[in-house]
């Protein structure tokens, strides 16, 4: 009725998908810009990025940037409502399972030939991950890459050694549980947070070798997929887990050296040993997944441009600027401990202070987005199908092969 | 001697009928009415209804094409919608019963006098007022597995602990203490207005008949207090079916859709699919479950002002 209401009031003037609105004036004139990102609100970081970004106005005088804050669970959502009405942020961050979504409706400017082919060869290859039909519709922002990572104290305390593999995962969990009385392990695990579970849950699967597709039917239910299912299980199961702990919980707990092991990506890490009285950075280490195939997700984000922006030309002039050499040893420094565009290394300082980045470095190389292939903009329904049979799998007693089999079922009837 | 004849009265000369003025005053103050029930509820009605029959997606709503009945093909066509409709009428039936027991049980109570009723009332009411999100993130914190104290108490019981908001079989009871905590107050206070609107005299004549507490609640109080009853459980009923907020910031229609009401499947097609049509025909849908329970609670109003004469 909201929905109906608002598309009533706005007179039904949508523009999302049209492309239509003026591109507005030169860059050189200058004006001002709506950057919508999440990460404006992360603590120190969101400072940060915002400080590399704001480098731009010492470029161009005349233009001036405005960020937009969303928090993540509500960002696609209020991005969708607000380009869907007309409107939204000339510039945009895009996690990689919303871009077919927008990429299909025609929300996004083509940036074809914004950067030169130099510029382009310098982009990490999951930059072709932003091409729609042939056209470019966003450049890689960042790729966050995942890892084990876990408190050395609670370890020390509990007697064990990083897990190497998924049952001695469940048995560590369990251990520290025992004996120190902390969570051992835990990683998300509801629905009330399906689009982050979904890429956290990614890492399972292509851990144990495992994909969401071959690109022309879905997989949901292969053997790879039903075993990471089971090592998913045996962790819930352990007696050492987190059970109903979302994120933003267990990140507080971690902080508060509550927690033992967790799976998150390094960007949380981050955070969580930002606190001034929490977990120091020095008392955390990292290792690669303990899953038997080595391969990982990461979490994917893209910049792009929304096509109903009246200042398309400072925005395209924001991004180029973005991609050149000095801007983004800005942003590697602000962006950190991601992945950035085009590769280039974090200062070495920050990687001493940081030790444990460098699993999440050699994680990122055996990475891939949990958009699924062939099924891009089923993505979301594909997720929701996968991991409410995950969650009766947690809560209900049935086996890994029962939830997978009536995933696949479910979900025979999307078509590529 | 004159003689002078009583003249019989005349009657008066029959005046004409004095015409009225017209005013634009109640038409004034209709259309106020009109045009906020047009723009608030007509219009956006008639767009939903609208929207049910296209393939519109969030995104581009401007591109969304007739399709005919395949929306309410699909949602009927499988056995997900069904399963909702049967959660709310479940997440329904006990919030409203509760809450009636409760609020009414509550409201007898209050409106007694003993000392400090005055600061039990505040302490009752006080969740009426909490913002519903507020609420939620406190019943959170309660539920928690780990740390929260249902399962701490749970747990002193020897009843071992329950994943409150993570188990599907304790989802459903979690939210309605949750809703039901929150609502209470609002039906205590009608019926508590009710009650005090009995007149004192009525009361004394029973006493001077020698009811008995029964007789005279059977009697005098409740034929007073069921209008008023019927009225808070259409309400009750109405705003159920209606909730959000709690149910989709305590469980978000989980554990396992435990909690998957019709809004919160609205809410999803329409946010996290972008189906804005197969958004529209579920509310649709929803609509017409609301205006069956309207249709009923008229019926039984009519057949209760017919046994109290009130139409002859």
């Amino acid at each position: 009725m909201a929905v109906a209401l608002s598309l009533a009031l706005s007179g039904c003037s949508g523009g999302g998908g049209g492309g239509t609105a003026e591109t507005g004036p030169a860059a050189a004139e200058g004006g001002t810009l709506t950057f919508a990102n999440w990460q404006w609100l992360e603590k120190g970081r969101g400072d940060n990025i915002l400080a590399a970004v704001k480098e731009y106005e010492k470029v161009n005088t005349k233009a001036k940037i405005e960020k937009q804050e969303i928090t993540r669970a509500d960002y696609e959502k209020t991005i969708s409502t607000q380009i869907g009405s007309g409107a939204g942020p000339d510039i945009l961050i895009i996690p990689d399972p919303f871009f077919p979504e927008l990429a299909s409706s025609g929300a996004l400017e083509p940036l074809d030939g914004l950067l030169d082919a130099d510029s382009e060869k310098a982009l990490r290859k999951t930059n072709e991950n932003y091409k729609f039909d042939g056209q470019q519709l966003g450049l890689i922002w960042e790729a966050v890459p995942y890892a084990l990572f876990y408190n050395n104290d609670i370890m020390s305390a509990a007697g064990v050694k990083p897990p190497t593999s998924a049952d001695e995962l469940a048995t560590v969990a369990k251990t520290i549980k025992d004996k120190t009385g902390k969570t051992g392990f835990v990683v998300r695990h509801q629905l009330n947070e399906e689009a982050p579970w979904f890429t956290d849950y990614s890492n399972w699967v292509y851990g144990f070798g495992g994909k969401w597709s071959d690109g022309k039917k879905l997989t949901l239910n292969s053997d790879e997929n039903i075993a990471a299912a089971d090592a998913f299980l045996k962790a819930y199961k352990s007696g050492g887990f987190g059970v109903g702990d979302d994120a933003s919980t267990y990140r507080s707990k971690f902080s508060a050296g509550e927690v033992g092991m967790v799976i998150d990506n390094s960007s949380a890490l981050l955070t969580m040993v930002s606190s001034p009285n929490g977990v120091k950075s020095t008392q955390v280490s990292a290792s690669p997944l303990p899953f038997p195939e080595g391969g990982s997700a990461y979490a994917g984000f893209s910049i792009g441009i929304n096509a109903n922006s009246k200042n398309k030309e400072l925005a395209k002039d924001f991004i180029k600027w973005m991609m050149t050499a000095d801007a983004q040893s800005k942003f590697v420094d602000a962006l950190f401990p991601s992945g950035i565009a085009t590769g280039v290394s974090a200062p070495d300082a920050k990687i001493k202070a940081n030790p444990w980045i460098d699993s999440f470095y050699k994680q990122l190389e055996n990475s891939s987005s949990v958009v699924i292939p062939g099924f891009e903009t089923k993505t979301p329904q594909v997720r929701t199908i996968v991991l409410t049979q995950v969650a009766r799998m947690l809560t209900t007693g049935i086996s890994a092969k029962e939830a997978m089999d009536a995933a696949q079922q479910q979900a025979s009837s999307l078509a590529p | 001697m004159t003689v002078t004849t009583p003249t019989a009265a005349r009657p008066a000369p029959a005046q004409a009928p004095r015409r009225k003025r017209f005013s634009w005053t109640p038409y004034f103050f209709i259309g106020l009415a009109v045009l906020y029930l047009l723009l608030f509820a007509v219009i956006p009605l008639l767009k939903g209804l609208d929207l049910s029959f296209t393939n519109t997606r969030l995104l581009n709503p401007t591109a969304g094409r007739y399709i005919g009945v395949d929306n309410y093909e699909h949602l009927l066509g499988g056995g997900a919608f069904f399963k909702s409709v049967v959660t709310t009428l479940v997440y329904t039936a006990f919030t409203v019963v509760l809450s009636l027991t409760l609020g009414t049980v509550s409201a007898f109570v209050i409106n007694r006098y003993f000392p400090g009723r005055t600061l039990a009332r505040a302490v009752i009411v006080m969740p009426w007022a909490v913002p519903t999100v507020a609420v939620a993130l406190v019943f959170r914190w309660i539920y928690n597995d780990s740390t929260g104290i249902a399962n701490n108490a749970s747990s002193a019981l020897g009843l071992g602990e329950r994943g409150w908001l993570t188990d599907p079989a304790y989802g459903m009871p979690s939210v309605v203490i949750a809703t039901v905590w929150k609502v209470t107050p609002f039906v205590m206070l009608v019926v508590l207005a009710a009650l005090q609107s009995v007149p004192e005299d009525l009361y004394e004549a029973t006493r001077i008949d020698g009811a008995d507490s029964y007789s005279t609640f059977k009697l005098v109080v409740l034929p007073f207090l069921l209008p008023t009853l019927r009225v808070v459980a259409l309400l009750m009923t109405i705003w159920s079916f209606r909730r959000f907020e709690i149910i989709w910031l305590l469980t978000g229609g989980g554990p396992v859709d435990a909690t998957n009401t019709i809004v919160i499947d609205v809410y999803r097609e329409a946010f996290n699919n972008s189906q804005l049509g197969l958004a529209a025909a579920a509310g649709m849908l929803g609509l017409v479950l609301s205006l069956v329970v309207t249709a009923i609670y008229f019926v039984v109003e009519q057949r209760a002002n017919k046994q109290n004469g009130m139409n002859e």
